[in-house]
């Protein structure tokens, strides 16, 4: 009989099945028409807000095709008749599956199918696309229909979770400045993983149990249960999240031998303006950085540090939140981002700054204490090493995308002097690039830049060509770099047009934590309390 | 026993709408459940129907506990309710297509019948229908398969007295092949299709009875004296609502025997000029024997 109840609750709700299939085919269409450069920025935020209102209408057909036959109440005209409550789960499933998602897994194929990849890329990514929205979206929606009676009951409900999800998120963010537990962009894919999880065994446990036994209140219950539990899940500590990362290592003999360590002899960081604001007194720790291979890019991606005096006494611990789309953070604390140039033979020195509460400061300055640092660390190698042109190029790129080049346009229409370039990223495409500007005739270089935008610990298994949206940002390159003023950019802005833009991939190897011990030290020496200029890698 | 109730309790909370009901519905029967509204109908039906779980006792249907009430034993149930939520944007032709599947012994011929008999347009959508047009799709779309228990709540409720003599009129042509328990506060309109009655007040089950055995036994008594005369101390048990006024001493006798009664009304109140003894209407039975329950229960 699921055909049976399928077929009628088709009947019932096409017009509303069509409605948002009009509508998932508008948010098609615009995505297409954004194209690589997701350009212009207004159809980008009008493809925002449909996707938003798109969600909702998901939402709406979800709730009226499930409450077809209410699970809530006793009026019910389908509870006196001898309708297997599996078939009707079953039926119900198989509508939300099929005529609600199936429209999306379409509209997400046709998006992907004008990109040029194969049939098979194309359909893996609108598949992941639309299962993925079929879990975040749909599983959650139908749990909540079959425990409410009418659309506004479920509707206040949808309403009740979202308010709540943001406040938690909210809650979770303070959490994490405070007490540095959690978000944390290249593990966030453990976090969407476990509430998926969440979410799945939820509705495993809740459907057949509302289906069968009609156990609206307690399994209401239930339902806020799950939800605290799906919040939850990016409670857990970072330490943990690294720790399953390590395990998951893609290459985990790689890079066996990096070390990092204490280097008095690069001497106190000196570089830094002697204007702007006051602020808590930041030291730079002088670091030596061995044993990475040639071409090898390593990033930290937390620090836990802790000052002791020389009987042991902890006298400061701190895990500094870093922004991990950019190597400092906003106060100006180093990141820890090194990638090997071909001058530097496996060793590194650089200085890696961390600022301290001024009080703190002022009473251990003179004092000897000791530092222990405790890394978790990312080595990156080098995936793939292509070239475009730097201004119009476009071309498939193997194991980076379909991707196009052009001079960035701000969103006033001006023209600057970046180098832009957006892909439709295959599943393979590395999170880190470098890319410097080589002139074809002269064969001149400017300086290598690096972006590593969104750096995502994924495993490859879960990743899916993103096919089904505008184009995204793998590199940009600048050429009156802020970071290094000084630095000679003999090809220019003016050559661009006769120029190529040479690409570097880079993907995560291996995952592993590293401490640093010093000997005893006097903050004093290595801290400067006025700062204006972010401290970068000093090469020596 | 189509239906056996045990001690059915059902709470809301902490309202008890139902305190302990127990009747049978033998095979065959057209059993009235009875009462006020509020009075605990519906959810007995409810419970019976498993759409409400008991709080406490049981209840067998067809042979089976209510709470295991499977498709197999549904598809022998026709179940029609004043409330029921129809799917509003079916047609009547849509509804039953959906329905006929479900049901192996679904009559085609009988159907198109009930549909030609209730005067039905096929391709109207329920929205558009009237509520006594809905209660006839509920008849035949309950009807059609020959349930072997019908099981109607509050069916005449609302109606205008034509739709309700087209629906008599039918549930009359089942009379027999089919057993009906119809809960109602509408006695007037069940009065003649019913055999078996239960009163229910206040959650309980107050008496149960066959229509036969009540309309033998029940009759309301006038009797005219000689004289003026007082009740008696300590009237017989089986007179309800014993009343005197001058000479004239009224009651409903529960065990009433032509060949008894005026001997024993000689010897308890003195000569008989006149004796009435008239047949009552459920109503009246309803009305005499609640009284007498709430008495006892006082």
């Amino acid at each position: 009989m699921i055909r049976h109840i399928f077929k009628k609750d088709l009947a019932l709700l096409w017009p509303y099945i069509a409605a948002v299939a009009a509508l998932q085919l508008v948010r098609a269409a615009t995505v297409i028409t954004l194209g690589l450069f997701s350009q212009p920025r207004a159809l980008q935020l009008f493809w925002q807000a449909s996707s938003l209102i798109f969600q909702a209408a998901l939402a709406v057909l979800i709730v009226l095709a499930v409450q077809q036959d209410s699970m809530q109440g006793t009026r019910q005209d389908w509870l006196g008749r001898p309708v297997k409550r599996r078939d009707l789960l079953l039926a119900k499933l198989l509508f939300v599956a099929v005529a609600i998602f199936g429209p999306v897994f379409a509209a997400e194929a046709l998006i992907a199918a004008t990109h040029d990849f194969s049939a098979g890329t194309v359909v893996a990514a609108a598949f992941a696309t639309s299962l993925s929205q079929f879990i975040t979206v749909g599983l959650p929606v139908l749990i909540l229909a079959s425990l409410t009676g009418t659309l506004l009951e479920a509707l206040a409900g949808l309403l009740l979770v979202w308010l709540f999800t943001y406040a938690l998120g909210f809650v979770n963010l303070s959490v994490d400045l405070l007490n540095n537990l959690t978000v944390n962009l290249s593990v966030l894919w453990q976090q969407m993983v476990l509430k998926d999880i969440v979410i799945i065994a939820g509705a495993a446990i809740i459907l057949p149990l509302q289906y069968f036994r009609r156990r609206t209140l307690l399994l209401r219950g239930v339902f806020a249960a799950g939800l605290l539990i799906a919040m939850g899940v990016s409670q857990f500590p970072k330490s943990t999240a690294f720790a399953i990362e390590r395990a998951l290592s893609p290459d985990p003999a790689f890079a066996p031998a990096v070390s990092i360590g204490f280097d008095a002899s690069l001497g106190p960081f000196t570089s830094g303006g002697s204007e702007g604001l006051p602020s808590d007194p930041i030291f730079y720790l002088p670091l030596k950085v061995a044993g990475l291979p040639q071409g090898a890019m390593l990033t930290g991606d937390r620090f836990v540090i802790t000052l002791t005096d020389l009987a042991g006494n902890v006298l400061y611990h701190d895990a500094p939140v870093r922004n991990m789309s950019d190597e400092t953070n906003h106060d100006g604390d180093a990141g820890l981002r090194l990638r090997l140039a071909d001058t530097d033979r496996g060793t590194v020195r650089l200085h890696q700054g961390f600022r301290i509460p001024l009080a703190l400061y002022a009473r251990i300055k003179s004092m000897p204490v000791r530092v222990r640092i405790d890394y978790s660390l990312t080595v990156l190698k080098q995936t793939v090493t292509t070239t475009i042109p730097a201004i119009d190029g476009r071309k498939v790129i193997p194991g980076l995308g379909l991707c196009a080049s052009r001079r960035r346009v701000s969103y006033f229409g001006d023209i600057d002097d970046n180098v832009d370039v957006y892909c439709y990223r295959t599943a393979d495409s590395p999170d880190c690039t470098t890319s410097f500007v080589r002139d074809r005739e002269s064969g001149q270089r400017d300086p290598v830049q690096e972006l590593c935008y969104g750096l995502n610990y994924e495993p490859q298994i879960l990743r899916v060509a993103e096919l089904t949206r505008p184009g995204q940002t793998v590199a940009s390159y600048r050429f009156m770099s802020r970071a290094l003023p000084s630095e000679p950019y003999p090809v220019g802005i003016d050559r661009v047009a006769q120029s190529d833009l040479v690409l570097t991939g880079y993907a995560p190897q291996v995952h592993y934590a590293r401490s640093l011990m010093t000997p005893p030290i006097r903050l004093g020496d290595w801290a400067i309390r006025i700062v204006r200029h972010m401290p970068r890698r000093m090469v020596q | 026993m189509i239906i056996e109730a045990d001690d059915l309790h059902k709470s809301f909370g902490r309202h008890d709408a139902l305190k302990g009901a127990s009747f049978a519905v033998p095979q065959g029967a057209a059993f009235a459940l009875i009462g006020a509204n509020g009075a605990g109908k519906t959810t007995t039906i409810k419970l019976v129907m498993n759409i409400l779980t008991p709080s406490r006792g049981n209840a067998t249907v067809l042979g089976v506990d209510s709470r295991r009430l499977s498709p197999r034993e549904l598809a022998q149930i026709g179940y029609v309710s004043e409330n029921t939520e129809l799917p509003p944007g079916l047609s009547v032709a849509g509804y039953l297509d959906y329905w006929r599947p479900f049901y192996p012994a679904w009559d085609r011929a009988l159907e198109q019948s009930l549909l030609a008999q209730f005067d039905l347009p096929p391709a109207r959508k329920i929205r558009d229908l009237s509520h006594g047009m809905r209660m006839k799709l509920a008849f035949a779309a309950a009807l059609s398969y020959r349930p072997k228990l019908l099981i109607l709540d509050e069916p005449f409720s609302g109606l205008d007295p034509l739709v309700r003599d087209d629906l008599m009129e039918v549930l009359l042509g089942q009379a027999g092949e089919t057993t009906i328990f119809v809960s109602s506060h509408e006695l007037n309109e069940i009065e003649g299709m019913v055999s078996h009655v239960g009163f229910l007040e206040d959650g309980k089950l107050l008496f149960q009875n066959a229509m036969e055995d009540l309309s033998a036994r029940l009759r309301e008594v006038r009797v005219t004296l000689e004289g003026a005369a007082a009740l008696p101390l300590a009237p017989p048990g089986t007179w309800l609502n014993p009343r005197i006024a001058g000479n004239v001493l009224t009651f409903v006798d529960t065990q009433y025997s032509a060949d008894e009664l005026g001997p024993r009304l000689t010897a308890l109140v003195g000569p008989v000029r006149l004796l009435e003894a008239q047949p009552m209407g459920l109503r009246a039975m309803f009305t005499a024997l609640a009284r007498r329950a709430r008495n006892a229960e006082a």
